[in-house]
């Protein structure tokens, strides 16, 4: 018997040309596409097309939607009803309009009001820290390193736990070289540094704004499906949880192998990563426990077989 | 396989599978950038590992950087160094 999950991915660069190739063949995506527009008021993938950066505002955008309108083509595929939904980090967002706890357009508004807020808060604060990605070290094996940091009274904190051999780290940018000599030491492979920095309990404040500025006027409506909180591992089913889902992501670490086990304990046997997704779909704890549609925008061009 | 080639097969047959947009009929070349060819940085970490196994090798801090996964040509010479054994 089939149980499916459905998961939208924390955000990695998008390739431009395959998304708006889909976009172009998928008049449901073309859909979602207008009706996105015109909450964000300019075409985004226009927009995306010409702005710098992985991370700009379009490209949030032009992922956010990108990820609803996978997750539908992935349900025409397969439409047995997914049973629970997860979304961590930036996955948060599209979860929120799958689920049915924001409208489309109410979802566009919050990402672009995040996105803003953002924007202007590392503008001002933090800028001399990063989220380190490494793979190939244990929580455990890097937990010496930690202690040095700490005894040299270098901040730092745990950001995100991909899978139990791939971590990531906030800490100063000053203390980045060295940490990432040691991760080698260790038999680990630094990989990339994030610039502004992400899932730090320091970050209560940009919290606060985002309820203030960006949450508050919106009302989060009950999931259609229960939703797996990308940090605990619990179950959420009121709008209010999803809420505060959203806020969370601001201050607490995404712990990826914590919703596996969720899912395990719900029986689930297939995972469908809807997005231009490079990681989650990909980590062993994933595929090792579950069948996995990874529904980016390559996959969803493929022939059918 | 061509006769510029300086890898054996088994390191042909690991790279054209761990790298995931290679087709058949492409030609991997000693300079073929494979960032080009889809390898992110989470493909770096499967390449490698596919590379400790087949090969028995593991990979020192010193060879364990993007731009030792570059090319055909710097992967193959990083397998090779950590092939040999130890003076």
């Amino acid at each position: 018997m089939t149980n499916s999950a459905m998961v939208f991915p924390g955000m990695g660069p998008t390739d431009y040309g395959e998304l708006a190739k889909f976009v172009m063949i998928n008049p449901s995506a073309r859909a979602l596409f207008a009706e996105a527009d015109a909450a964000a008021g300019f075409r985004i993938l226009p927009a995306f097309r010409d702005a710098e950066g992985d991370y700009s505002l379009p490209a949030q955008l032009a992922f956010l939607v990108g990820s609803l309108a996978l997750a539908q083509w992935a349900d025409r595929q397969d439409p047995s009803p997914r049973l629970l939904a997860a979304g961590p980090s930036f996955g948060a967002k599209p979860l929120c309009a799958y689920v049915g706890s924001l409208s489309v357009a109410d979802t566009v508004a919050m990402t672009v009001g995040l996105a803003e807020l953002g924007e202007r808060y590392f503008a001002e604060h933090h800028q001399g820290l990063v989220t380190a990605s490494f793979a190939r070290v244990s929580k455990a094996s890097l937990q010496p390193l930690l202690d040095r940091l700490t005894a040299d009274g270098h901040w730092h904190e745990m950001a995100c736990y991909v899978d139990e051999e791939f971590l990531m780290l906030t800490l100063a940018e000053d203390n980045l070289a060295a940490f990432q000599a040691d991760i080698r030491s260790l038999g680990g492979f630094p990989l990339y540094a994030m610039r502004p920095p992400m899932h730090a309990s320091i970050f209560g404040d940009l919290r606060q704004a985002a309820l203030d500025d960006v949450l508050a006027p919106l009302t989060f409506t009950d999931p259609t499906i229960p939703v797996v909180h990308d940090s605990t591992g619990e179950i959420l089913r009121t709008g209010e949880q999803i809420r505060d889902l959203v806020l969370s992501t601001y201050t607490s670490p995404v712990r990826w192998p914590r919703v596996v086990e969720t899912l395990q304990q719900h029986d689930i046997t297939d995972v469908v990563v809807a997005g231009s997704d490079a990681l989650f779909s990909r980590v062993p704890c994933t595929v090792r426990n579950f069948t996995v549609l990874a529904a980016s925008p390559r996959r969803a061009l493929r022939p059918a077989a | 396989m061509s006769d510029n080639k300086i890898w054996d097969e088994h390191f042909e047959d690991i790279v054209r599978t761990m790298v995931p947009f290679f087709q058949p009929e492409d030609e991997l070349t000693p300079d073929t950038d494979l960032q080009n060819y889809g390898l992110d940085s989470f493909g770096v970490i499967e390449l490698l590992v596919a590379l400790e196994g087949g090969y028995g090798i593991h990979f020192c801090d010193e060879v364990m950087t993007r731009a030792t996964f570059a090319t055909p040509a710097t992967l193959w010479d990083a397998v090779t160094s950590l092939r040999e054994p130890a003076a």
